[in-house]
């Protein structure tokens, strides 16, 4: 089992709410002997690649999350197990944000039902009332044992009663619960500035701001011990801390570039298809049949092509041109598109 | 100052504030300083002076034509705002000055010190730098206002000669060659004059010393010509022969009201601030105002705020003429009374509050409200009794306690570091053991505010003792950081 693992963690990504940088919160972490912690930035993946860095940096495992604030009010954090969760999860976004416009997103429960599969899935209650039950209900429905409850201190009346019939209402629906942090800075003193940008987002000044202040206290990093002394009644809820990172073994280290494939035939690789192409334009620019130097000269360049594995950036050439020869008549026009297109690709390579 | 704050007033920005500013007006064939404003006096200005001098002195200094008309109606405006606000007897004293009868309408604003701040305050607020006296006769208002020490100044009643006695003579309102010539006489200061012989002082300068010393000690009347504008609204009846016993009052009263809201009704207004001023036939005037929190014509309930009033009015040797005036109106439409079959109106409470703000003040009647604020202290304002809701609200489902103390009280207790409740705490010398509690809830201080309340933190609690009462308690600090607070125990209210 793994000591406490930080899992509802903002970054300064969540554009106007977290007041600490990724690097801040994962040195901070180090420091305290937290080994794993998560970024769940609001209905964004912006912070991840700058957290990931931060995270190898500092020795702190970095689990990847996202908080999805649906339509509904309902607040969910979730975290892809494995690589295609996560395109699953960045398909999502790109979905809510394609819907709502800039800056915002706009998600539906049955959106999160259709790309649940290979997350889990956390619910931040607010209250434990009857939308908390029927909201539990839906989540045990679509994620099965992959649904959790976070358990945090609010530093506010009742708060010990409020978690205690959160666990209850958790058990009914056989949801496990989790504790949580919900932090929002890496050290106290950072409370002034994140008044600050909240007043900014809500376009008031700092007296005006009134209650739309982060209501709930304490949301700045605690030690693995303090965590375990504020969660005294609730040791599995600590405990299934390390558990959800356990099963959450995607890093973004899986991810490589992926070049888009411009294949005519399927059957074919791309290098296949590009010797094929080439030979079909060998045999055009030479009718009465290629001479030998330049065959050897195509099969030395082939030879490197394939030994590089540049092939599907031909083919991507090859289509553009072949693009403009249709859409846009001259050869001047198509000269000004291949120069363009060299220069984007920092390569100067005559096209087949 | 007036003409300096009416100039900066009417013009806006346009004379920088910083700036020195001097008015500038003809004495014969002169050009010379009329007014300067503080910055110039600073600098040596003095009224009187010849503008090549006061240029010399002062090189970037901004002159503007001194306009002695504009300012005297501007005067007019400005008293005219203070009688529909603050009394019924107003009158523009001199050229640079309001005189007000402050009787029978201080009771409005909470007493007269308080009717000072706020009209004061409320000019201040303006950009008119004013200064201010009540005292038993006009003279000595007039004199403690203008050579007093404070700006704003209550003289206790029966007190005026002592406070007069150290001003200069200039304060009586006399000629300036008479002041030259007790100058040269070797009087310089009021009390100099008052254990005088008067037959020779008279014989000297005329009749006007003594009769200026006798309006400032208050042995010799002085009425006041309030200024009555003519659109206002006013009934008027005169008696041939002079009342004085209260029923006649109240009876009369009766019957001007009733006169005054068939003319309001003709027009659609209701009156917010109604004079009621009785002309004795000594020549004193007598006044009663009352102020309404809602626009009114009810002539009833008009009748019975006036003769709530009526032991104020000293009649003397009877009363001749009887005026009531609507001093400040607002319109008012005829309404749709709510049919009780269908729905209950709202209780109007209007009525009500009239009849205790014209007894113990409008500032003593208000409301609480909530205020968005997570201090408890800050939590509520106080809005006038009948203001609209302000639109915060508490968060419903935090407990907070029926009573807040106006101050937290220190208690000791036993308790664990760094968030527990205490095992027992003591009160006002009583011991209470401590068998439930909830907490902590973390309160911070609101660092926008003051420096101190950066880290300031009070971890509250809730807690019941051995017989069931509930205390709001609270420790200053967090428990953990000696910065956030003292670590001390207080007791902030008492949950019902």
């Amino acid at each position: 089992m793994t000591g406490y693992v930080e899992l509802q963690v903002t970054s300064s990504f969540s554009f106007l709410r977290g007041a600490s940088s990724a690097e801040e919160l994962f040195t901070r972490a180090a420091a305290m002997g937290i080994g794993a912690m998560a970024i769940t930035d609001r209905n964004t993946l912006a912070g991840i690649v700058r957290a990931h860095v931060a995270a190898k940096e500092a020795g702190v495992r970095l689990i990847v999350g996202c908080r999805l604030d649906l339509a509904c009010g309902m607040a969910v954090l979730v975290y892809p197990m494995d690589r295609a969760a996560w395109s699953r999860l960045c398909r999502l976004l790109s979905l809510g944000k394609a819907r709502a416009g800039k800056g915002r997103c706009h998600l539906e429960w049955a959106d999160l039902v259709a790309y649940a599969e290979g997350l889990i899935a956390v619910l931040v209650p607010d209250l434990p009332d009857e939308t908390c039950g029927l909201r539990l209900r839906r989540l045990h429905k679509v994620f099965g044992n992959r649904a959790y409850l976070a358990l945090t201190l609010r530093r506010r009346p009742n708060d010990q009663m409020r978690l205690w019939q959160l666990s209850q209402l958790a058990q009914r629906h056989g949801i496990r619960s989790v504790a949580t942090n919900d932090i929002l800075f890496h050290e106290p003193a950072r409370r002034m500035l994140q008044d600050v940008v909240t007043a900014i987002r809500h376009s008031t000044t700092i007296d005006e701001l009134g209650l739309q202040r982060e209501r709930h206290a304490d949301r700045y990093l605690k030690p693995p011990a303090e965590m375990a002394r504020l969660f005294a009644h609730f040791p599995e809820a600590l405990a299934r801390t390390g558990e959800i990172a356990d099963r959450c073994r995607f890093s973004l280290d899986e991810l490589r570039y992926q070049y888009p494939e411009e294949r005519d035939d399927p059957a074919l690789s791309p290098q296949e298809t590009l010797a094929h192409l080439v030979g079909e334009g060998a045999a055009t620019r030479y009718p009465q049949g290629v001479p030998p130097k330049v065959t050897a000269a195509l099969r030395h360049e082939l030879t490197l092509i394939g030994r590089l594995n540049y092939a599907p950036y031909f083919l991507t050439v090859n289509s553009i041109v072949r693009f403009a020869r249709y859409s846009l008549s001259g050869a001047r026009i198509g000269r000004q598109f291949r120069r363009l297109l060299c220069a984007r690709h920092h390569r100067h390579r005559p096209g087949p | 100052m007036w003409p300096i704050d009416r100039l900066r007033r009417q013009a806006g920005a346009k004379p920088a504030a910083e700036a020195p500013l001097a008015l500038v007006g003809r004495d014969r064939n002169r050009r010379v300083v009329t007014a300067a404003d503080p910055a110039a006096k600073m600098l040596g200005l003095r009224a009187g002076m010849p503008v090549t001098k006061a240029q010399a002195l002062v090189p970037g200094l901004v002159i503007e034509p001194a306009d002695p008309q504009a300012d005297a109606k501007s005067l007019g405006r400005l008293a005219l705002w203070v009688m529909q606000r603050f009394s019924p007897i107003v009158a523009v004293d001199g050229a640079d000055g309001i005189v007000i009868d402050a009787t029978g309408a201080a009771h409005l604003h909470g007493g007269e010190g308080a009717m000072l701040d706020a009209l004061t305050g409320r000019l201040a607020l303006s950009g008119v730098t004013a200064r201010a006296a009540i005292a038993d006769s006009r003279g000595a208002a007039h004199a403690l206002a203008r050579y007093g020490g404070a700006p704003v100044f209550v003289a206790p009643p029966g007190e005026t000669a002592p406070l007069l006695a150290p001003l200069p003579l200039q304060a009586l309102r006399l000629p300036p060659a008479i002041v030259m010539g007790l100058h040269d006489l070797g009087f310089s200061r009021i009390g100099d004059l008052t254990g005088q012989p008067r037959a020779p002082l008279t014989r000297r300068f005329g009749p006007e010393l003594c009769r200026r010393l006798d309006q400032a000690f208050g042995t010799l009347a002085e009425p006041i010509e309030p200024i009555r504008p003519q659109e206002l609204i006013t009934a008027r009846r005169a008696f041939a022969e002079p009342i004085g016993a209260a029923e006649t009052i109240a009876r009369y009263i009766g019957k001007l009201v009733a006169t005054l809201c068939a003319a309001l009704e003709a027009r659609g207004l209701g009156v917010r601030r109604l004079d009621l001023i009785c002309h004795r036939v000594d020549n004193q005037v007598q006044t009663v105002r009352i102020g309404l929190a809602m626009p009114q014509r009810d002539p009833a309930r008009l009748t019975r705020l006036l003769c709530d009033r009526i032991e104020t009015i000293a009649p003397g040797f009877g009363i001749e003429i009887m005026t009531l005036t609507a001093t400040l109106t607002e319109p008012l439409r005829l309404k749709q009374a709510a049919s009780s079959l269908i729905e209950n109106p709202a209780p109007d409470l209007s009525g009500l509050i009239d009849t205790l703000a014209n007894r113990v003040g409008a500032k003593a009647i208000y409301r609480f409200a909530p205020q968005p604020s997570d201090v408890p202290e800050r939590s509520v304002r106080r809005i006038p009794p009948l203001a609209e809701d302000m639109g915060a609200n508490w968060p419903d489902h935090w407990p907070r306690p029926a009573r807040l103390l106006p101050r937290p009280e220190p208690i000791e207790t036993m308790a664990l570091l760094p968030d527990h409740p205490p095992n027992w705490f003591s009160w006002r010398g009583v011991r209470r053991h401590v068998r439930r509690a909830d907490g902590p809830e973390r309160i911070f201080g609101e660092w926008w505010k003051r420096d101190a309340e950066q880290v300031a933190v009070r971890d509250y609690f809730r807690v019941e003792d051995d017989t069931g009462a509930r205390f709001w308690i609270f420790r200053a600090g967090d428990g953990e950081n000696a910065a956030t607070g003292s670590h001390r125990w207080f007791l902030h209210g008492i949950f019902g």
